[in-house]
């Protein structure tokens, strides 16, 4: 099992060689232009860590929550390198991936990514065994401190929307927040790539055909068009 | 003889998912179109989030039919192209970041496509018609009159001063109430219509550069369907469809027959979606009979977005040393003639 991981749902673009025994290479560009950097990250990954790219067995993309053209460049990305190479793919929570950066913390971990308007994409999850205790979802953040509110433990957030609301969730949630430190905030590959091992173990695997990112909010034409009625 | 050059072609860059394969840009082996015209109808227009996320849902099955009624794989294809401007940036993202991944996991040379050199391009299809011409790619994002020098050479004679002409079909079929989108409903209709029956004020008619402009048609049209309802006058609506779509087919032919005198070239090609006009077709070819030219079109199917016209296009440009770098952006605005 060798599986190339690919994350560029959100500012990073990040990219990893992930093994069932260990990592074999990572390389992230915390610097947007995703459709510019991610494909020459990949031939770098390659050729630094010498590895034929047929060696690969699986390819593991986020598929989501966040930035929708993000999201799509690494699902295309992602589709045409498993179609040329015929294997399947793997589609990896990004707020999953968010919280694996921290899954040493024993309290609640809460993976956020902004969505604009003091909303986040979020989650929440225990982690000594990371336990989903909250599904993804949108959520003001009023909303994740009430989630907050029902466990006594304390919570660390995770992930680009601490840049955001870190003080707000401070305000709002006070000592029981905790925020986790920049490196663990930025997405990262590896994470992604070993989560996919354990899906691949369970089988949780997807065609190239198929494969497609969850973007939790439908587009603001539908929102429109269902509010109209029509 | 050389050895054979087989082009996978993949375009994405508004609402129709497509790929195509062309051997030696010329010969059609498979061309795939997935349109989602009946999905944005109901929003009277392309929604850009949405064809993106359709694109991205679609775009395997699209690629890997194309593959399989040319009846290659992927090994057999010598070079990978997929359009990455104009067009919507989210849209064209898909089918470059798919393209570039494909093409880079199979080692093959990648070249990225100007859609509207596609359009252009799709006249080769065939292989019986060769530069240097003046073609009008018209469609409902671009309108342009070019001098094609050679493969791959342009000059950019003339364009659209605001809306291009399929957009000005879209907004007055929308006006008239024949729904979206708006060149074949318009054509439909003026076939019932008296083309006489209404003079529209002819935009630019009597400049004498080739540019051209819908805004003021398409201005006129509206205020003559208000002048109408406020006098409480019944609208025939085919007479109107039909004398706007004679009003915009003189201004374009006009302006196509004055390009090729002033180059004195004898060759007119028409491409893109307008292109499939049958009354512009048919009127292009009585006025370039006076001037003694020949007007080439390419088949209705290759003047739609398509994705064998794109291989087409990256055909020549390859076989003039044209490879495209894995950091190939997308460019929603790119120009005619214009090499990333
Ligand atoms: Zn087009």
């Amino acid at each position: 099992m060798k599986v190339l991981a690919i994350d560029s749902s959100s500012k990073t673009a990040t990219v990893a060689l992930v093994e069932e025994n260990g990592v074999i290479g990572e390389y992230s560009i915390n610097y947007l232009r995703h459709s510019v950097i991610l494909m020459p990250m990949i031939d770098e990954l390659f050729k630094k860590c010498e590895v034929p790219i047929n060696q690969i067995t699986h390819i593991a993309v986020s598929e989501g929550p966040g930035s929708f053209t993000g999201l799509r460049i690494g699902a295309a990305t992602a589709k045409g390198l498993a179609h040329a190479l015929n294997i399947p793919i793997v589609g990896v929570s990004s707020l999953l991936a968010l919280a694996y950066n921290v899954s040493e913390f024993e309290g609640l971990i809460c993976p956020i990514i902004d969505a604009l308007n003091e909303n986040v994409y979020g989650m929440l999850i225990r982690g000594d065994n990371f336990e989903v205790l909250t599904e993804v979802g949108v959520y003001s953040l009023e909303e994740i401190a009430g989630l907050v509110r029902n466990y006594s433990s304390k919570v660390l957030f995770v992930g680009e929307g601490v840049y955001s609301y870190k003080n707000k969730l401070q305000d709002i949630i006070g000592k029981k927040a905790l925020f986790a430190k920049d490196k663990d905030n930025m997405a990262r590959a590896v994470s992604l790539g070993e989560i996919a091992i354990q899906k691949i173990k369970n089988g949780e695997v997807v065609s190239y055909f198929d494969f497609k990112p969850v973007y939790i909010r439908k587009s603001a034409a539908e929102v429109r068009l269902i509010g109209e009625g029509s | 003889m050389d050895k054979d050059i087989i082009v996978l072609g993949i375009e994405s860059s508004c609402d129709e998912t497509a790929a195509g394969v062309v051997k030696n840009g010329k010969e059609v082996l498979s061309n795939v179109i997935h349109s989602q015209i009946e999905i944005h109808r109901k929003y009277g227009g392309v929604v850009p989030e949405i064809a993106s996320r359709k694109h991205i849902e679609v775009i395997s099955f699209v690629v890997e039919e194309a593959l399989q009624k040319a009846g290659v794989i992927l090994d057999e294809i010598d070079v990978i192209a997929a359009t990455y401007g104009p067009g919507l940036v989210g849209a064209l993202l898909v089918g470059l970041s798919y393209g570039k991944a494909l093409a880079y996991a199979k080692s093959k040379p990648f070249v990225g496509v100007n859609h509207i050199e596609g359009h252009i391009a799709a006249n080769y299809l065939g292989g019986e018609f060769a530069p240097p011409f003046i073609c009008l790619v018209a469609s409902g994002g671009h309108s342009h009159i070019v001098f094609v020098k050679d493969y791959g050479e342009y000059e950019v004679m003339g364009q659209t001063m605001d809306d291009a002409a399929g957009e000005a079909f879209d907004k007055v079929a929308r006006a008239l109430g024949l729904g979206y989108p708006g060149g074949p409903a318009i054509e439909k209709a003026a076939k019932m219509g008296n083309r006489s029956a209404i003079e529209f004020p002819k935009s630019f008619m009597e400049e004498r550069n080739f540019d051209f402009s819908f805004s003021g048609l398409k201005t006129a049209v509206l205020n003559y369907l208000n002048r109408q309802r406020q006098k409480g006058e019944e609208i025939n609506v085919y007479d109107v469809a039909a004398s706007f779509q004679r009003n915009v087919v003189e201004v374009l032919i006009k302006k196509l027959i004055d390009a090729a005198k002033s180059k004195n070239i004898d060759k007119i090609s028409i491409a893109g979606g307008v292109a499939s006009n049958s009354f512009l077709r048919q009127k292009l070819e009585e006025e370039a009979k006076k001037i003694g030219a020949r007007v080439h079109y390419p088949d209705k199917i290759y003047c739609t977005d398509n994705g064998a016209m794109i291989a087409t296009a990256a055909y020549y440009d390859f076989i003039k040393g044209k490879i495209s770098g894995w950091d190939l952006n997308a460019i929603p605005y790119l120009k005619i003639g214009e090499k990333m």
